[in-house]
């Protein structure tokens, strides 16, 4: 490892010689876990117009349009997610003197620290290593921090600890042969049991699900192994690519899916080069046979047994004798506390605690006296988890009250923990690239509302979970929460809105497989208030202990889309400008010093309503492939719905050049791929080249589709397709100079 | 020891103030607004962040290429903490010179914003100034040794010939080695 990083120092400084170029060296920063961050191509909005940050090396790069002088973002893996009080020790000095005192845990289990220098992370590397923790490969096209469910081991459910499995995956993948060509990131989770949502196993690339046996009158671990998995802009669930495997072929099974993707994965278009692309392209039967084609051929290897036992060997957490006798006076709150964030372990004797951390963020000084309060009552028990919070574990019950008070002092006891106040944001507008709306910065007013009003709740409301991305690469796992929220925008008269698109039915039992669909969008400063009005129609519709799941299923997308449309309206700027700007912002959301049209708020282009009536269809859709109770024929139907849905966005945009262009949907497309894609009109940066393929699929397919899978993926797709329609929309906007372009085909609003 | 500490280039630096009686909140739009402006001489300013959803963190952070600005809290006392974000050139008491009087910049603009008024008043007898590099300044007697002169000489080149005292802050062995500068005050006395 030492090695490794004097390596990448010796890279930094010939980067900075300009001795290797750009692309190879933000290739080798990725593999280091050195991520960009906003701003970091040189440029930044500040309420009017875009301005130049003077860094002072200004065009020197450490990537394609990013500068070596912004700070970045350094990705740490923590294998699923267990951590000892020294490695605590070590992340905590690390934020603070490389970061900003902030350890941010994210939704893989990672910990991420903001405002990095390049120039700093060797150091922070070596620092890290040190202590057994590597960044290696925790960003670019490899294989990333391995997950595992925080309660493995101690879990009341579980059929057996994975936690030793995970770690000999981790440890026999890190920097393998067989996965150093891949054309796109690589995602395993383990998960100890199949009913709970702990371990999120059917959203992964690759996952293990613990599964058990009976042979000659013994009985015998290993896994089902499910595969193709993955959120993102088009959610799959993964397929089961073997029902049980032994644990002595778990590492040479992961070698062989490895081999496979490695070998026949898409390496050119990185919106299509997941292996769930893979999966869904070949099929899972065509698939399990290159992978059993593999590991045939596989050469043995004595590591494969090895790994396991050593692992199996070497994973311990050690059960400290109990550090208090006595019944201290609790710190106020604790009642309430230990009724959402403790946990009777299956071991009677113990409890794991959660401590629940706002928006997964922690200062250095907290972890420090945290590694104070491990070393008391737990030793190195500790687990981040995939709700963004930390798990102590092995507490004796007798010290639940002091342990209490050592977390209150150092101000780590909010309550709620996986209740609707425990809210998960991905970074978003905050410090991402690719994020669109403040997903923090919503999150944060959510959290601080639903606390607020948390002690009207009863417990089923309690269980509703809230998850927000910034983007709709769904790393706050919006998919998978009964309420869940992606950053978008829209166009209103000559100004730009941030808004959120709602999906509501998504859930995170039978390991995060049932994904939530889109409802519409809700604009930024009315999202609180669509949490209140869902809740409070929740509340008084529900029936006995029915959850909000099946209320959703029951009630209706639709209705509740009905009950819900005068928070998706707009009022126009002059009325109330505050919702031109994002939470926790001060500056207008709108690109450029844009003038307000004339006819701003008065008048709706040809352009908006086909785009208007795509985004109808493609609801209409979403209804039809979301309804378990309907034929098999209806469901396809959705699929040529979503298609139909995908054309008149083509056409909205067509229309900006000519009013009077033909409607067919043979026209619409090659007349589309003329004058938006030939003219890369439809393409920027981070939009267009994956939306329009979706196009192109559905458009040689005429719309069918081969099964429910594959509908709903169409209507994903579609979905993509319109807000890429909506982005390219506003783009042509902003060339005519401001708002919607004030066209002699424009008409009046009929409403 | 006095050699490795010349190599110090990360400093933290704290003025403290009364608590402003004003959400975190209200300073979103000034920071924007300095960095539209470019408002700080010497500081290339680009970012806020926002953590004041942490309990005692660093709340709403200025973020510039050189340093960044946060309204801390860290110690229970409110102020505003400078962090030396990027190496420069010169020896660690100039580093100390320099991010002081970027952060007496800072404290000056603050004071005199009208949205701010007569909200915020700085106390600019009192510095608390942090090694943020546990590789070249160890939390140790012999780190301190090192330190305080560095400090003296960095507090005398900023407000000139006062007098002052500088003190170890005792801390946890773990935490960052610190030092608390009382300006007009006998090395020894008090005031």
């Amino acid at each position: 490892m030492a090695a490794e990083i004097d390596e990448f120092e010796v890279q930094i400084k010939l980067r900075k010689q300009l001795k290797i170029d750009e692309k190879v060296f933000a290739e080798l920063r990725l593999r280091r876990g050195a991520y960009g961050q906003r701003y970091d191509n040189g440029h930044r909005y500040d309420g009017i117009r875009t301005q130049e940050i003077p860094f002072p090396r200004r065009g020197l790069t450490k990537g394609p349009d990013t500068e070596f002088d912004a700070p970045g973002m350094q990705r740490i893996k923590i294998p699923f997610g267990k951590m000892s009080a020294e490695q605590l020790e070590v992340l905590a000095d690390c934020a603070e003197e490389y970061s900003n005192g902030i350890l941010h845990i994210t939704t893989r289990q990672d910990v991420q620290l903001h405002f990095v220098d390049i120039e700093d992370t060797p150091d922070m590397h070596r620092r890290l290593g040190a202590a057994g923790i590597t960044t290696r490969e925790a960003c670019g096209n490899s294989v990333r921090n391995v997950t595992g469910c925080p309660l493995a081991g101690i879990c009341q459910t579980e059929l057996f600890d994975i936690s030793p499995y995970a770690r000999a995956e981790h440890l026999f993948l890190l920097g393998h042969p067989d996965v150093q060509d891949f054309g796109r990131k690589f995602k395993i989770a383990f998960s100890g049991c199949s009913g709970e949502g702990c371990g999120r196993a059917m959203m992964h690339d690759l996952g293990f699900i613990a599964a058990t046996r009976v042979v000659e009158g013994r009985e015998e671990r290993g896994f089902r192994v499910v595969v193709g998995g993955g959120l993102g802009p088009v959610p799959h669930v993964a397929k089961e690519l073997y029902d049980f495997m032994p644990e002595a072929r778990m590492l040479p099974v992961s070698q062989a899916i490895s081999r496979v993707y490695a070998r026949l994965g898409e390496k050119r278009n990185r919106a299509k080069a997941r292996v769930k692309f893979l999966v869904a392209k070949l099929g899972i039967d065509e698939f399990r046979r290159l992978v059993d084609a593999e590991l045939e051929a596989l050469e043995p290897d004595a590591r494969w047994q090895q790994w396991v036992d050593d692992a199996e060997q070497s994973h311990c957490e050690w059960r400290l004798a109990p550090a208090t006798s006595d019944g201290a006076r609790p710190d106020p709150g604790f009642e309430e506390w230990t009724e959402t964030n403790v946990y009777d372990q299956r071991q009677p004797e113990f409890v794991a605690v959660t401590i629940n951390l706002p928006l997964g963020d922690l200062t250095s000084r907290q972890a420090r006296s945290l590694t104070d309060i491990m070393r008391r009552y737990v030793s190195d028990a500790l687990r981040t988890t995939v709700d963004q919070n930390l798990l102590l574990r092995w507490v004796h019950r007798q010290d639940l009250v002091s342990l209490y008070n050592d977390l209150y002092d150092a101000k780590l006891t909010l309550s709620g923990a996986g209740t609707i106040t425990d809210v998960t944001s991905c970074p978003g507008t905050d410090t991402c690239k690719l994020g669109i709306s403040s997903s923090r910065g919503l999150s944060a007013e959510l959290r601080a509302r639903l606390e607020a009003r948390s002690l009207q709740f009863d417990a089923t409301l309690k269980d509703v979970t809230i998850k927000v991305s910034g983007c709709n690469n769904s790393c706050g796992q919006h998919h998978i929460s009964d309420i869940g929220f992606y950053g978008s925008s829209r166009n209103v008269g000559s100004y730009k809105v941030p808004h959120f698109l709602l999906l509501l039915g998504g859930a995170l039992e039978d390991n995060a497989g049932n994904y939530g669909l889109a409802i519409g969008a809700i604009p930024s400063k009315r999202v609180p208030e669509t949490v209140d009005r869902l809740l409070d129609l929740y509340s008084a519709e529900r029936e006995d202990g029915e959850a909000f799941r099946p209320w959703v299923m029951r009630v209706g997308k639709k209705a509740i889309k009905g009950k819900l449309q005068d928070l998706m309206a707009v009022p126009p700027y002059e009325q109330d400008d505050s919702f031109y700007v994002d939470w926790h912002d001060a500056r207008e959301y709108s690109i450029g010093d844009i003038g307000v049209g004339e006819c701003a708020g008065e008048v709706i282009t040809l352009t908006e309503f086909s785009l208007a009536s795509a985004e109808s269809k493609v609801f209409d859709a979403s209804l039809i492939v979301d309804d378990p109770t309907v034929t098999r024929e209806r469901v396809l139907e959705s699929s040529a719905l979503a298609y139909r849905a995908m054309v008149l966005a083509a056409l909205g945009l067509l229309k900006t050049k000519d009013p009077d262009t033909r409607s067919d949907p043979e026209t619409v497309f090659s007349d589309f791929e003329r004058q938006f894609i030939d003219t890369q009109l439809f393409f920027e940066r981070y939009i267009g080249n994956s939306e329009w393929s979706y196009f192109q699929a559905a458009h040689e397919t005429g719309g069918v589709a081969r099964d429910r899978d594959e509908a709903r993926r169409r209507v994903e797709e579609a979905q993509l397709f319109i807000e890429a329609s909506h982005a390219c929309y506003m783009r042509l906007c902003q060339a005519q100079g401001g708002g919607s372009p004030v066209l002699p085909w424009a008409v009046a609003n009929p409403t | 020891m006095g050699r490795a500490i010349k190599g110090l280039q990360r400093i933290c630096l704290k003025l403290y103030a009364p608590e402003p009686g004003i959400g975190d909140q209200a300073f979103v739009p000034i920071f924007h607004e300095w960095i539209r402006d470019q408002a700080l001489e010497d500081l290339v300013l680009f970012d806020v962040a926002d953590y004041a959803h942490v309990p005692e963190s660093p709340g709403i952070v200025l973020v510039t290429h050189e340093a960044s600005f946060s309204l801390d809290r860290s110690d229970g006392l409110f102020g505003i903490m400078a962090q030396r974000r990027v190496n420069g050139s010169g020896e660690a008491s100039d580093m100390i010179a320099t991010t002081l009087r970027h952060v007496l910049q800072v404290a000056d603009k603050l004071e005199g914003d009208h949205r701010l008024a007569g909200k915020l008043a700085f106390d600019r007898s009192r510095v608390m100034i942090e090694a943020n590099d546990r590789l070249r300044a160890p939390n140790t007697d012999e780190g301190y040794r090192a330190l305080e002169p560095l400090v003296s000489t960095a507090i005398r080149n900023v407000f000139g010939d006062s007098t002052l005292r500088v003190t170890r802050v005792t801390n946890d062995p773990r935490d960052r080695l610190a030092a608390d500068v009382r300006l007009g005050v006998a090395a020894t006395g008090a005031p």
